[in-house]
């Protein structure tokens, strides 16, 4: 692939220098307005490679020049210019100052705006901030770039990987209810489609008057993301390609056998039992661990670190990107393909154990985006929008949760990796518990995945009746194939007692075939799924300028439609909207949106809602008692608007009951079944769509041209009609109750950019703070009256998980002496003193504290405690520096407010198939039973113990603060290093950009977890695939 | 020239956004919807017999518990003092403990399952009952009426006293399980009438006198036994005759029947008669299964006691949850007490510490009642397949075989052997056809002779109520000798009662009878330390066995032990609290006309 991309760019090159065969130099000049020498200025032929660049007194030479050739010009500072050489002899090109804020627009709902006249609440960043991050996943990519958003990284693995995003927090108490809408060129999309390459900008849109025009769609916040179009004249070639490598960001290590013999026993002892490993046992562990053990013992003591066994430290991933754009006046086209593959942590040894194949899990990701924009004629213009992606993943056929579970987190350090005779191992009591044999040989899964995605816009230019009127017309297809193949095999696995038998005697062992082998079967082809989405949309523009008025004005129509096969009908949504901006005098701005959207969940004549927007704003900085160039901009902004969405979970007619057939009994000697029918789910007419109202107000600003800028916004949301379960129907309604749009939140929350741009000397730098901070609220929940009145919910923040009241037992200190362990409850009641009562404790076991002084701990003693895995508060910092062509760059990012949930399985995992990680030393009783010793007195994590007991470890007592910890983390989000080449040495080979550069993400995490827990997810070493972190090396290279 | 252009673009333009405004709300209809409403059930003959069948997977089933064997997987006997359930964690040691609240409570399940049930058949009966006020065009069913030979007769009339039957079933349990429940008849919950949804409710009394009535009216509709093969396990006469007795014996009770109305336990004894006269006038009654232990394995429609059960079929779930520890795979969930092994006779008749009945504490498994040997797995039980080398003896002493470990084993000394088919080979565990037995010939039996004790002034009046138990002692294999005649009235119940215990076991009937008796009034952990522990309610006691030589030696079977365990916790039980499970506590928010149960 790699080859493929090289030889394309020389292909490109040899064509360029065949065009150079003829043609004189052409020696100019470049000014500015006053006459003063512009240096630095690239000079380029039109539709050609060739460059020039200006000296300090402005003066270039461009080579092989020939008549007619346009110029383009360009320079940091400056507005583009095209120019003809008309006179040869002294030719001068004079540049415009690029006054920022006469040219910058930014993206809009289904317009552009410039930046000073926005008026709602966006962040913006750009494509090329994003491709600052080695990631798969362009969510990951968006914390620390943009404000009002926080990220959960659920899965990692290559292609599977998945982050869910959050405009503004957990705003609604319905977790199927909380997905920003992705708008993608005018299109609801999905970003998974995207690598940052293409894209121009990513704008979020926040408040409600911004979303309001998606209707039933925009109340979760908008993803607006505009792609790169080609522009005329310049032809631009960008070539990019990066090594690098991920390693798992954590992994939490497990004991060695030595360490864990030890705990087993202590364990055992606390427990009052005999001890499980002798002295002699204990000895010999330890010097497996160490590496000391006489080899004669070694098929009977072993130590295995099966995270050693399992994972490589480096796993490749690579990338390779080539953009072109460029075109003329009547065409315009901009192109991008991406090459990545990614591959899995999993050690060589085990995913080449087979001849002929591998079993690494690996992503191999094409990704192709191609506009075309063409006038027809003047009243026409057509534009054409490709983009695919291809995906092949391959990996190993036994699941990922299967490999890290059962072959490593939940397997013992005793248990070998292969048997005396050379088969895999396996303990007595699983068929899985063994990483390299499952990575290794059982085969293969393929999953492909084809996704097109296609925009067809037709502009037409009404000018002839009124100045600035158009129509428009857009039809956009996206389809969506997966396709998937399994390749299975099976090993030969042996449990035997290592410490039966004779040491060094293979013989001597006795062997249980727990599996037996059999070679790769053929593919085994999965059914295919596949869905597609036609869009469409049709709009009348009108943007024209009257002496102070400026106004930017349209009325649409949409519709989205999604096909799925199978047993319902098309998913669809019908918007008419309108959007108006107004500007007078440059001044005062006024917005209007404005959609009528329906949904076909709904019964008819019920479909539909209105979603209006207002926003108005203020530009202080134009008002002449304030002008002043050191306040090159200050605005404030205030909005007021409603959206909503349609999307709520809920089955596909949820205003209707529904009946299906299952669920049958037998009747018959012969039992026959007897199919059923039944009524699975009640209807409600009640269900509706979800609203936001949210008011915003705003203030932008520039001071001291960009010594101090930034963007300051406050909100606040009233959410309505949120599913919820009303306290009015009880069970005895015979049928699952639908839950009903009742519930109510409301969430306020703050975003802050401040940013500082300088230099000292030669060092420019910027540095550039954001923070977001929400709080959400619950205010009508229909909750019934709860026993004890601080279990209420109603006036508490959101819970992540849907229906999780957020109820923990809290704890107390640990039981340190046995007199204080009441008897019976008749005992606690009699005894105040005794407290409190806890049933069979024993010391160290978790002493909760009694919420309602009942002298019992029950249901009633759990509190709400905490937050939520969404943290409440993200700041970030963003550091850069250039100095002479180096560059560098760093971001940090802080995730706090969050608690997240571990399982009582962190140190000693009694339940969980035995394994301890390094955390067990802060396990109550590790080191010894004395409950004076500080060490038990400060532990962690109560009693030590064989078997999980319901004291504190096992439901519903598990659900204390012990195991909700608090998640906060600082990360490393992503560190740059780069050197350019300067422009005057490589513009002798025509190029404008030759760049290398180092860059890593999730680099390092500072938190409350140690011994290599991720704080994001800290079980996902055990339960899932792990959370990464890559850095990699690249060169960038465009012309 | 322009203008007129100008003015035929707008107007165009406008044409097409008012046709787009018009055409487009079609953009919205629904293209196809397959899903089926209620109407569309009921109209259709097919579907409408199916939604009969689902109503049907409502039924109480004791063995579906054992598909969770770490919280459920036990016999609910483990909530009485026949049984333990081996961890803290499980739900019956909750229960049996008074550890719960109506808010953290895992039982209360039952409650959502039997109103499930009631409106299934209230949505049965509205379309199919011609008779039912909220039928919404009586004239017509789509279950044809026609007379014909065979079980289908009328069968329009059948379905629905099926329904009925099943909708009284659902609500006998709920009186079980809350006591006071409300009555629905034959209302539909409409969501959108929220306030018709707080109920009141009925006394137990009126509710079981309800279940009674509806019995009547469907017990002779019902065909008693079906002729197909293919309605085995429907239904039938028998069924509505056996609930009817079930229901008026329970209401006649103590617990449901504070003055002791006599005239109660006269219309429970008649119920119980009309049952065996209607089955006597069969050629081919229902009968005593002639091998006691057989009768709980073999394949139910070979089984000619079975008046009603719930289909299980295929499973082995039940063996490899009761069999002992030591059996590769089982794991032992369910241990009965010495409690409950004490409370079987010698085969002399005698209770065990009754003078000269023979009973060795170090032999103590000899000359018991056969049905010992027929239910309970005790230390030296032979069991597994001899032709495939697995049968041992079971092995209880400490580090025995089938002594505890980690995750099972016995806590009593004791495990369950009914229901247990001894084809079962460890190494490959077939599957065997099982049914939850709900109704069975001898129970009707023992409740004709309680009722018909109860009903008398000082003992039974005739022999009648001899002969009802005495049936059921000499079932063959079981042989044991007949009561002796002349005992009084108080006698006569502790005969009565120890005999549904022994012979009901395990069948869910001790936690029911236990409350209906008020077993538990005055009973405290110390006071009862003075009866014989087979009466004994809340301490358990537990046999431990030590291995010398090959002779076993037994501590905790003798007739003075105490030997209890400490990880059994004594069974609590708070009067007049425990008699019912709380109403859950959401259900009192949600309807408060339902009220509380007393002391929840």
């Amino acid at each position: 692939m790699k080859a493929l991309a090289i030889s394309i760019i020389l292909g490109f090159m040899s064509l360029t220098s065949i065009a150079q065969q003829e043609g004189t130099p052409l020696k100019g000049r470049v000014t500015d307005k006053q006459g003063n020498p512009v240096s630095g200025a690239i000079l380029n032929i039109t539709e050609e490679n060739r460059i020039a660049v200006s000296d300090k007194n402005g003066n270039f030479t461009i080579k092989r020049y020939k008549d007619g050739d346009e110029l383009l010009v360009t320079a940091t500072g400056y507005l583009d210019k095209t120019s003809q050489v008309l006179d040869k002899e002294n030719f001068t090109i004079v540049l415009e100052p690029d006054s920022e804020k006469y040219v910058q627009y930014i993206a809009t709902p289904y317009t552009r705006t410039q930046k000073r006249f926005t008026v709602n609440s966006m962040s913006t960043v750009t494509g090329t901030d994003l491709e600052k991050h080695p990631v798969t996943v362009l969510q990951n990519a968006l914390p620390g770039s943009v404000t009002g958003i926080a990220t959960l990284e659920e899965r990692s693995e290559p292609g599977w990987s998945e982050t869910a995003l959050f405009i503004r927090g957990l705003r609604t108490m319905n977790a199927a209810a909380r997905n920003p809408l992705i708008i993608v060129d005018n299109i609801e999309r999905d970003l998974s489609f995207l690598d940052a390459y293409p894209i121009e900008t990513i704008t979020i849109l926040k408040d409600a008057a911004a979303t309001s025009i998606y209707g039933m769609r925009g109340a979760n916040g908008v993803v607006l993301v505009t792609t790169r179009r080609g522009e005329a004249g310049k032809t631009k070639i960008s070539f990019n390609q990066e090594y690098g490598f991920q390693t798992p960001s954590g992994i939490p290590r497990q004991q060695n056998s030595y360490n864990y013999a030890l705990t087993v026993n202590q364990a055992r002892y606390l427990d009052g039992l005999k001890p499980l490993y002798t002295d002699e046992d204990i000895e010999n562990y330890k010097q497996a661990s160490s590496g000391t053990l006489d080899p004669s013992l070694r098929y009977k003591y072993v130590s295995t670190d099966w995270y050693d066994v399992m994972l490589r430290d480096l796993s490749p991933q690579n990338r390779t990107n080539l953009s072109l754009s460029g075109g003329n006046r009547a065409t315009r086209y901009a192109v991008s393909l991406t090459y990545l593959r990614q591959e899995g942590v999993y050690n060589t040894k085990w995913t080449d154990w087979n001849e002929g194949y591998s079993t690494q899990h690996v992503l191999n990701r094409f990704n192709l985006r191609s506009n075309i924009d063409m006038d027809v004629n003047k009243f026409l213009n057509v534009s054409l929008d490709l983009g695919g992606r291809i995906d092949q993943i391959s990996q190993p056929l036994s699941n990922t949760f299967a490999i890290f579970t059962f072959g490593s987190g939940e397997n013992l350090p005793i248990n070998p990796v292969f048997t005396p005779l050379g088969d895999f191992y396996l303990p007595n009591n699983s068929a899985d518990k063994n990483a390299g044999a499952l990575i290794s040989s059982t085969g293969i899964d393929y999953n492909r995945r084809r996704n097109l995605y296609s925009n067809f816009t037709a502009t037409g230019n009404l000018d002839f009746i009124t100045p600035g009127l158009k129509v428009k017309a857009l039809i956009g297809f996206d389809a969506y194939n997966t396709f998937q193949y399994q390749q299975s095999q099976n090993f030969d696995g042996f449990y035997y007692d290592p410490l039966t038998g004779t040491p060094d005697d293979p013989s001597s062992y006795t062997y249980v075939r727990k599996r037996t082998a059999t070679v790769l079967a053929n593919p085994l082809t999965i059914a295919r799924e596949m869905s597609y989405n036609i869009n469409t949309l049709g709009s009348v523009n009108y943007e024209r300028a009257f002496g102070r008025h400026q106004l930017n004005a349209q009325v649409m129509m949409r519709t989205y439609q999604n096909v799925i096969e199978g047993y319902n009908s098309s998913t669809r949504y019908l918007t008419y909207g309108a959007l108006a901006n107004y500007v007078y005098n440059n001044k005062y701005i006024a917005q209007f949106s404005g959609a009528y959207s329906g949904s076909d969940n709904y019964a008819k004549g019920e479909r539909f809602g209105f979603f209006p927007g207002g926003s108005l704003s203020w530009l202080i900085s134009e008002e002449s008692w304030l002008k002043n160039k050191n306040i090159s901009m200050l605005k404030l902004r205030a909005s007021l608007g409603r959206s909503g969405q349609a999307v709520t979970g809920v089955r596909r007619y949820p205003f209707q009951g529904e009946y299906v057939e299952g669920n049958g009994y037998n009747f018959g000697t012969s039992q026959n079944y007897s199919q059923g029918a039944y009524e699975s789910a009640a209807g409600n007419s009640n269900i509706k769509w979800e609203l936001s109202d949210m008011l915003n107000l705003g203030l932008d600003f520039n001071l001291w041209n960009q010594k101090l800028y930034g963007q300051v916004d406050v909100f606040k949301e009233w959410r309505s009609n949120i599913l919820i379960n009303r306290s009015t129907v009880p069970d005895m309604y015979g049928v699952a109750v639908p839950q009903d749009s009742y519930g109510k939140a409301e969430t306020q929350g703050i975003e802050i950019t401040l940013g500082h741009r300088s230099n000292i000397g030669a060092v420019k730098f910027n540095i550039q703070g954001m923070l977001t901070y929400n709080k959400s609220k619950i205010t009508e929940l229909d909750e019934i009256n709860p026993i004890e009145d601080y279990q209420r919910q109603t006036g508490n923040i959101i819970q992540f998980f849907t229906g999780q009241n957020n109820l923990y037992y809290i704890k107390d200190k640990w039981a340190s002496e046995e007199d204080l362990i009441a008897t019976s409850h008749q005992d606690a009641i009699d005894n105040p003193s005794k407290y409190p009562y806890q049933g069979t404790m024993k010391l160290g076991n978790a002493v909760f504290k009694d919420q309602n002084g009942d002298r019992i701990i029950n249901d009633q003693d759990r509190i709400p405690y905490g937050y939520t895995r969404i943290p409440e508060l993200v700041p970030s910092l963003n550091l850069g520096f250039e100095w002479k062509g180096f560059d560098a760059s760093v971001m940090l990012t802080a995730f706090l407010n969050r608690t997240v949930e571990t399982r009582e399985n962190m140190d000693y995992a009694g339940g969980w198939g035995g394994a301890s990680t390094h955390e067990v030393t802060k396990t109550w009783g590790y080191f010894n039973d004395d409950p004076t010793d500080p060490r038990n007195i400060n532990a962690l994590y109560p009693r030590l113990s064989t078997t999980f007991s319901d004291i504190d470890r096992n439901y519903p007592r598990n659900q204390s603060d012990i195991w909700f910890r608090n998640g906060n983390f600082l990360s490393l989000r992503n560190v740059e290093v780069g050197y350019s080449l300067p422009v005057r040495v490589i513009s002798k080979i025509n190029m404008s950009k030759f760049r290398i550069y180092f860059r890593g993400y999730n680099l390092y995490n500072w938190s409350d977890f140690d011994n290599g827990f991720d704080p994001e997810s800290p079980l996902n070493y055990i339960w899932a695939y792990p959370k990464t972190k890559s850095f990699s090396l690249g060169l960038n290279a465009s012309f | 020239m322009k203008d007129v252009m100008k003015k035929t673009i707008i107007n165009l333009m406008f044409l097409a956004i008012v046709i787009s405004f018009t055409s487009c709300e079609k953009f919205l209809e629904k293209e196809f919807d397959a899903s089926l409403s209620e109407e569309k059930v009921f109209n259709n003959p097919t579907l409408t017999r199916e939604f009969l069948s689902n109503i049907y997977t409502n039924l109480p089933d004791g063995f579906g518990i054992y598909n969770d064997p770490q919280f459920l997987g036990a016999s609910r006997d483990a909530m009485t003092d026949n049984a333990v359930s081996y961890w803290g964690l499980h739900y019956y040691t909750k229960i049996a403990t008074d550890g719960y609240t109506s808010s953290d409570h895992p039982l209360l399940g039952f409650w959502n399952t039997n109103f499930n049930g009631i409106r299934k058949a209230n949505q049965f009966l509205k379309y199919v009952d011609p008779n039912n006020p909220n039928n919404p065009d009586p004239s017509r069913s789509v279950i044809s009426n026609v007379t014909l030979s065979g079980d289908d007769s009328k069968l329009r009339d059948r379905y629905v006293a099926e329904a009925k039957f099943l909708r009284a079933l659902f609500h006998f349990e709920l009186v079980g399980y809350f006591g006071a429940a409300p009555i629905l008849e034959d209302k539909v919950l409409d969501m959108n009438d929220q306030a018709s949804m707080n109920l009141t409710r009925s006394n137990p009394a009126e509710v079981l006198r309800w279940i009674a009535d509806q019995c009547d009216q469907i017990k002779d509709i019902l065909p008693f036994r079906y002729a197909s093969d293919g309605n085995w396990g429907r239904v039938n006469g028998a069924a509505a005759y056996a609930l009817k007795s079930r229901a008026l014996l329970y209401r006649a009770s103590a617990l449901n029947n504070p003055d002791n109305n006599s005239a109660w336990w006269q219309e429970a004894a008649v119920a119980a008669k009309d049952f065996l006269d209607k089955n006597n006038s069969f050629a081919k009654p229902f009968i005593l299964y002639p091998d006691y232990q057989k009768a709980f394995y073999e394949t139910p429609y070979q089984n000619n006691e079975t008046i009603l059960s719930r289909s299980v079929w295929y499973t082995n779930a039940i063996e490899t949850n009761l069999l002992p520890f030591g059996f590769s795979g089982a794991a032992g969930r369910t241990n009965p007490t010495q409690n409950f092994v004490d409370s079987y006779e010698m085969t002399n008749g005698k209770f065990i510490d009754e003078a000269g009945s023979g009973y060795n504490p170090q032999n103590p498994y000899a000359n018991r009642d056969p049905r010992l040997e027929a239910t309970i797995f005790h230390h030296g039980s032979m069991w597994g397949r001899a032709d495939y080398n697995e049968r041992r003896a079971i092995n209880v002493s400490e580090g025995g075989t089938d002594y505890r470990g980690d995750h099972g084993g016995t806590f009593t000394g004791y495990y369950l052997k009914k229901y247990v088919n001894p084809e079962l080979i460890m190494s490959d565990k077939k599957t065997f056809a099982h049914a939850w037995v709900i109704f069975r010939y001898a129970e009707i039996l023992l409740n004709y002779a309680e009722a018909l004790n109860e009903a008398s002034t000082n003992g039974p009046e005739d022999d009648e109520a001899y002969k009802a138990v005495d049936q059921v002692r000499s079932r063959a294999g079981v042989a044991m000798p007949n009561l002796p005649r002349g005992l009084s009235k108080e006698a006569f119940r502790k005969r009565v009662r120890n005999e549904r215990r022994i012979e009901l076991a395990f069948e869910d009937h001790r936690f029911f009878d236990l409350r209906r008796w008020k077993a538990y009034e005055g009973v405290t952990a110390a006071n009862e330390k003075t009866k014989p522990r087979y009466e004994q309610l809340l301490n358990i006691y537990v046999t431990s066995v030590a291995v010398a030589g090959g002779i076993p030696t037994y501590t905790g079977t003798g007739l003075n032990s105490s030997l209890q365990d400490d990880n059994i916790p004594l069974r609590v039980f708070n009067s007049p609290k425990n008699y019912y499970f709380p109403i859950p506590y959401n259900e009192t928010q949600k309807a408060p006309n339902l009220g509380q149960n007393t002391d929840w």
